[in-house]
């Protein structure tokens, strides 16, 4: 057991459970709307709060622990197919942009799935997009527990189950308590420490080692193939493109950052986000990413990469620093964790229960429903995490692109093409994923050598047009309410919205 | 790609004007995602793809390559959003009515 090392990750949860309890205060005073205050924080997120959120959530245990890892193992590829992360937040939130959020208030969306059942109305695409993501995201949630555990189990001594435990018994208090204030306030804190925590590693590593000198000696003595193009990561030019699509065009429409796209306060908010988050999650990203091969200074021969960054860290700085370091990792995992169970949770609560279920379900009730089912996901995750699978790095992304492939061509197209309809969105969904996974595991001529998310979304597109030239346009009141004026859609709920009881809208009956 | 707004249905209600703006940042944000892959992946095959490692020439430490190509790139794009924004994204209310004021809480 290393005191000087658990010491400062005990304060560490300390500050989240401090957050937790702060938000759900906050929570309690709101009597309005409470489901929209569990579930987005009131749609009130100014700049700073959201550009941290956003980053933390996106980056997640491969960018300090997987990525190192891949990085130590295979070379600086790895860094350059990382670096397509980098204007995600700028990408994700100008491609869903203003529209998504002026929709999310007028039809009072909650979820993505409240966005595709408003926009296709065919329970066909609701229940395929709630299964993938609570499916998807419950796998991606597991690796990120087992990852962050490893190395804290290395680094501390501490028992697995102990560590596994504590912390994600931390998560679950705050996010099933706090709601998304908790998760949202507790992101920033923690992507305030990856930040430092990315440019201290840099000057204290290069510091202690006296440049990059040393570390090219090194690596050209290990393995000069680490410094080359394809290298041994078998980057060529159409797989490195590819990794752009998967971490930087698509990455928006991942549930639990397309919700942060609905949450902000006004356009100053969303602009300020837009332009400062590129230059973050650089740092962040060459930050850790890069101490992958100085790792080779102190770690010649390691079997698995993951372990790399951690234990140079352990060798170069006093326990208390490492300690504090260490919180950047654990903070990564907590604040990706935190946002994907509330996900899930309101995919359980609003989108499966209340629509097909319970539909006459209460505001507070739903809130209050949303802590027991956020407390439920997360104890299945920490189940599933005590038993382990085996290679971290892999199963995240294989979660992440089957999402992307799901989710994207209806989302972004649905908002911004009207002729787009269910058949298409249906289509594009089952076509897509199927091909994802046929060209992932049996068939990998049909990826033509790039990530399979490439093809499968070729794929998912075609159909969707197909679909949608196939069958029937959307109905006019769909229409109205995603290109309308407010004006537009009151006067439509007037006419024809008295006769049809407001049935189609299951975001607003209450 | 997706963005192409189409009219062929004939539109017999008010449009929101807002979603004008909002179709046309989409699309910046797809010409910058498109700039910037092109970009990172042309110099990064330009100058580093297919050469061993003893014909690699060093930037400060890095291979040439991968200094232009992820450090130089990922630096420069990370200003650009700034002047995008500041150029040609519009400061629009987000309530329903787009009104600027919005109504206490947002809703009735």
């Amino acid at each position: 057991m290393r005191w000087a090392i658990i010491i400062p990750l005990i304060a560490y949860l300390g500050v989240m459970l401090a957050i937790g309890v702060w938000s759900y205060q906050r929570r309690l005073q709101v009597t309005e709307d409470e489901t929209g205050q569990y579930y987005l924080g009131g749609r009130s997120l100014g700049w700073f709060v959201l550009v941290f959120t956003l980053l933390a959530s996106a980056a997640s245990a491969g960018t300090f622990i997987g990525g190192p890892g891949l990085v130590y193992s295979g070379g600086y590829g790895w860094v350059l197919v990382s670096i397509f992360q980098v204007p995600t937040a700028f990408v994700a939130l100008a491609l869903l942009g203003k529209k998504f959020a002026i929709l999310s208030r007028k039809l009072d969306l909650v979820t993505i799935t409240d966005f595709l059942r408003q926009r296709y109305e065919h329970p066909a695409v609701v229940i395929a997009s709630s299964v993938g993501v609570v499916l998807f995201l419950v796998a991606y949630m597991v690796p990120q527990f087992v990852g962050g555990t490893r190395v804290l189990q290395a680094v501390t001594g501490v028992d697995y189950n102990v560590l596994l435990i504590t912390f994600a018994a931390v998560v679950l208090l705050y996010t099933s308590f706090g709601g998304f204030l908790a998760d949202a306030i507790s992101d920033t804190f923690q992507g305030i420490l990856m930040l430092v925590g990315g440019l201290v590693v840099w000057i204290v590593l290069l510091a202690a080692i006296g440049g990059l000198g040393p570390v090219n000696r090194t690596v050209t003595e290990v393995n000069p193939a680490l410094f080359t193009l394809p290298g041994p990561g078998g980057f060529t030019p159409q797989m490195i493109a590819s990794y752009s699509l998967q971490l930087g065009l698509m990455f928006c429409v991942l549930p639990h950052l397309a919700v942060r796209a609905m949450s902000y306060k006004d356009s100053k908010a969303v602009h300020r986000a837009m332009a400062i988050g590129p230059a973050i999650m650089a740092v962040i990203t060459l930050g850790f990413l890069c101490m992958g091969l100085v790792a080779h200074m102190y770690q010649p021969d390691l079997e698995v990469g993951d372990m790399a960054l951690p234990l140079t860290l352990l060798d170069v700085l006093p326990d208390g620093v490492a300690g504090v370091l260490f919180a950047a990792p654990l903070a990564a995992i907590m604040s990706t964790v935190d946002s994907m169970i509330l996900v899930v949770s309101g995919v359980i609560v609003r989108d499966l229960y209340k629509t097909y279920v319970k539909p006459d379900l209460s505001d507070h009730a739903g809130a209050r429903l949303g802590t027991i089912a956020s407390a439920t996901v997360g104890i299945i995750v920490i189940g599933l995490a005590l038993k382990p699978p085996a290679y971290l790095e892999y199963l995240i992304i294989y979660a992440i692109g089957g999402l992307e492939v799901l989710l994207f061509v209806p989302i972004v197209a649905g908002l911004y093409w009207r002729r787009g309809n269910a058949l298409g969105a249906a289509l594009a969904m089952v076509g897509g994923a199927s091909w994802y996974v046929v060209a992932n595991e049996w068939v990998p001529d049909l990826t033509l050598g790039m990530f399979p998310i490439a093809t499968a979304s070729a794929v998912a597109f075609a159909l969707y047009l197909l679909g949608s030239y196939i069958g029937p346009p959307p109905r006019h009141e769909v229409l109205v309410k995603f290109w309308g004026s407010q004006r537009a859609i009151d006067d439509m709920l007037a006419t024809s919205g008295a006769a049809r009881g407001g049935g189609w809208d299951g975001g607003r009956t209450q | 790609m997706s963005i192409a707004t189409r009219r062929d249905d004939d539109v017999d209600f008010e449009e929101d004007p807002r979603y004008e703006q909002a179709n046309r940042e989409a699309r910046w944000a797809i010409g910058y995602w498109l700039a910037f892959t092109v970009v990172v992946t042309g110099l990064a095959w330009w100058l580093g793809y297919d050469k061993p490692a003893d014909e690699l020439s060093f930037v400060l430490g890095f291979p040439a390559w991968f200094f232009w190509s992820v450090l130089v790139t990922s630096l420069v794009f990370a200003a650009i959003p700034a002047w995008i924004i500041r150029r040609h994204f519009k400061d629009v209310p987000l309530t329903k009515d787009g009104r600027h004021v919005p109504t206490p809480e947002g809703r009735q």
